[in-house]
């Protein structure tokens, strides 16, 4: 048969087996589809994405290039810039995009039914995030690894460069706050977890003792060291939380709990990173590929049935988990999985000074990106295997359904999703936690998913506890080491800042200058931590939104950059490539934005909250939920700064769109700017690791 | 059954540096090899694996640049 024919065959097979896929968990109504359905759904159309769409971007657009020299190649250093294996980085660029935030966001996303989220999470990655991680991706590496806050001032000019610079560093304080807010809710009242997370902080100092002085640069033997460590004490997990002594000491409120974790972020911020940022780095690492890896294979080996309907009713912004309609809301709480736009962040930082050959960025940056997506869709499948009444009690704040099981089970059951008393006790028994109800914050549901689908497998009932713990030990661990690392960044960022006015602040080993900017820093997202913790509501109903608009805002401004580049190509006749997912990403965000300050709803608007509190209080009652005059007067505070900070995103937002859209213009109109491109260096052609083996 | 042997050692090698890079860890050995096959004269030296560490460690997390998401 010939080669044109066959490959045609193929990937029509592909397609229609995708389009099969689509039929069935968009049609079944009434009874469970089978979460093979949203797998085949999802990799056949990343399969169809990648062979055409990304090769059309990459030829029609970009016209890369082998013969032209990568940074790598021209600046090979042997430490930052280094020619690497093509599959080796697509590990380490997928590492370093996969985080907590495509794990979350579709476990509250699936209040709405698994299908608008799973359809999302599918389209909005093929046509948005892994067009907009592709496209920085290239813009970085045809710029010697200049970050995106550079390329945007170079391109764009330099307003654009300072409202991405602001931008940046507000998604950075938002992204602590409500992650912080993640880890506390799944630890709170919880000794067997809150004792392994605690362990890891003498395990991570051990481990940067023993890298540094008892045998140094071995970084390989430490991370073995601690991660046995670590197993170890989440096993002693069980006997802490069961002894009357121990037990109750390692029990927290929130509120303490989230003092802890400001006043670590701090001093992580601090303290030299051999001593405990980078080991808790490498540990976090291992956990977050190895969590994703055991999910997958639990997933594929055991094909769970999805209880969640495909629609529920809370398409029409009722829902318990996050306030607002499917359009906007759906979108900006589903961010990372589908679009997220601090994967821009990572894919101008390390990344693009170690690609070998131009050809290897669209198996990077768009395939990495589909790879984050169908982590995105474990996660829903994860949701989704509980029954929606135990879905409903774990992710409602207590505000909304009560404190207590029977409460609970009976608002939960009045919505029309039935669940006893007695399944949400024997759920937290065999978990061996005090309660499940109003654990929000995606952490503990996707635990209690994964428990259920691997006691599938290994260990039944009796392990489940063990199961939910090894889950709740993972997520906790990587989403610290994005509190540390990023208040750290943060830090630097406000001392660059600083510095501008008092140039001393930009040393960064001044120890006051160290002080000043990791203190600013965490008083920062520690503000919005302790605000989402005294909530009612529980904190991510509020923050989490406000994160999805930051995320979504950044991506805006990725967009923006990238179809600048692309004008100044003279590719405006497919600018369309980034301008349809830019105009649907900046609709969605604006219009949540707009509608977090002005809609008339007390529960979507940050204002209309406000104002009602504040009618309670001038008659002299109290808000519902709110136990003092002083406490109802710090949330109308908070409120109000909420709005503010959604305001500052929505100027950012459409500042930097109308700064881009002006130079476009200007290019239609036949005006010149020049791209900011390094210049061509031809490749030497073959290339090596330095050792003799051919990386290219 | 030491040619094994030396074939086990090195893909062991090979594997724990493929590891390093995708988790963004300090290389040792393959700095020291970029800097015999370009930089070596004589009189100066590389850096000891010590020294390489803690240089690594100020390059990653010291320049302010994100390493991770969320």
């Amino acid at each position: 048969m010939q080669k044109w024919l066959l490959s045609v065959l193929i990937w029509g097979g592909i397609a229609a087996l995708g389009a099969i896929g689509f039929g069935i968990i968009a049609l079944t109504r009434g009874e469970s589809v089978n979460s093979f359905w949203l797998l085949t759904a999802a990799f056949c159309t990343y399969a169809v994405a990648y062979r055409f769409y990304s090769r059309f971007i990459a030829r029609k657009i970009m016209g890369l290039d082998d013969n032209r020299a990568t940074p790598a190649e021209v600046n090979n250093d042997g430490k930052d810039f280094v020619p690497t294996n093509k599959w080796i980085l697509f590990g380490h660029h997928f590492a370093a995009i996969a985080g907590a935030g495509p794990l979350v966001g579709p476990t509250l996303a699936a209040q709405m039914g698994y299908l608008p989220g799973t359809l999302w999470i599918i389209v909005g990655a093929v046509i948005g995030g892994a067009v907009q991680d592709f496209i920085i991706l290239f813009g970085s590496m045809r710029r010697n690894g200049k970050t995106l806050g550079q390329i945007a001032k170079e391109e764009i000019g330099p307003f654009g460069g300072v409202l991405a610079l602001i931008g940046i560093i507000a998604i950075m304080i938002i992204l602590i706050a409500v992650l912080a807010m993640v880890v506390v809710n799944a630890l709170a009242e919880s000794p067997w977890a809150t004792f392994t997370i605690f362990m890891t902080l003498p395990i991570a100092l051990l481990m940067g003792l023993y890298m540094r002085y008892i045998r140094p640069g071995k970084v390989m033997e430490g991370s073995i060291i601690g991660l046995a460590l670590l197993f170890l004490s989440l096993w002693l997990g069980q006997a802490v939380a069961h002894s009357p002594t121990w037990g109750p000491a390692f029990t927290f409120t929130k509120v303490q709990l989230a003092w802890m974790i400001i006043v670590y972020g701090f001093i992580a911020s601090v303290l030299p990173v051999w001593l405990l940022l980078a080991p808790r780095d490498y540990l976090s690492s291992f956990l977050k590929v190895g969590t994703i890896g055991v999910l997958a294979i639990g997933i594929v080996v055991t094909l769970p049935p999805l209880h969640m309907p495909a629609l529920t009713k809370f398409i029409d912004g009722t829902g318990p988990v996050f306030a607002g309609n499917l359009f906007p809301f759906l979108f900006i709480t589903i961010a990372c999985g589908a679009v997220s736009g601090f994967h821009a962040l990572i894919s101008s930082g390390t990344t693009p000074k170690m690609i070998t050959k131009e050809s290897h960025a669209p198996l990077i940056g768009y395939g990495g990106m589909l790879m984050e997506s169908g982590v995105a869709i474990m996660a829903m499948i994860a949701a989704c295997v509980l029954s929606p009444g135990v879905y409903f009690a774990i992710n409602s704040p207590g505000a909304v359904i009560g404190t207590d099981a029977a409460a609970a089970a009976a608002t939960i059951s009045s919505w029309g999703f039935t669940v006893t008393p007695d399944q949400l006790t024997t759920l937290a028994d065999d978990i061996q936690e005090k309660t499940v109800l109003s654990r929000t914050g995606g952490a503990p549901s996707l635990a209690i998913g994964m428990a259920t689908i691997f006691s599938g497998i290994l260990g039944g009932k009796a392990f489940m506890a063990f199961w939910y713990h090894f889950a709740i030990l993972f997520e906790a661990v990587f989403i610290l080491t994005t509190i540390d690392a990023g208040t750290r960044v943060g830090r630097f960022m406000v001392q660059d800042m600083l510095g501008n006015v008092f140039p001393k602040m930009k040393e960064t080993n001044w120890l006051p200058g160290n002080l000043i900017g990791s203190g600013l820093i965490s008083i920062g997202w520690g503000y919005f931590l302790l605000q989402g913790v005294m909530d009612p509501l529980g904190g991510i109903y509020t923050l989490w939104p406000l994160f999805g608009i930051a995320n979504q805002m950044l991506a805006a401004i990725a967009f923006t950059v990238g179809t600048t580049i692309i004008f100044k190509m003279g590719k405006a006749a497919y600018s369309w490539v980034t301008l349809v997912p830019m105009a649907w990403l900046s609709a969605a965000t604006l219009t949540a934005g707009w509608q977090k300050l002005f809609h008339p709803d007390a529960k979507i608007s940050f204002l209309a909250h406000a104002e009602a509190f504040q009618k309670a209080l001038d008659a002299g009652t109290l808000p519902k939920g709110v136990k003092t005059i002083e406490a109802a007067q710090k949330m109308i505070l908070n409120d109000q700064i909420d709005a503010a900070v959604c305001a500052i995103f929505m100027v950012i937002t459409i500042g930097i769109i109308l700064d881009g859209a002006r130079v476009w213009i200007n290019i239609l109109r036949g005006k010149q700017y020049p791209l900011y491109e390094s210049p061509y260096v031809k490749s030497k052609g073959v290339i090596t690791d330095g050792k003799g083996h051919h990386v290219a | 059954m030491r040619r094994k042997w030396r074939a086990i050692r090195k893909s062991v090698r090979k594997v724990s540096s493929a590891i390093k890079t995708i988790f963004g860890m300090p290389d040792y050995d393959r700095y020291v090899q970029h800097w015999y096959a370009t930089h070596a004269a004589p009189g100066i030296f590389p850096m000891t694996e010590r020294e390489f560490y803690m240089y690594a460690l100020r390059e990653r997390y010291e320049k302010g640049g994100v390493t991770r998401c969320c």
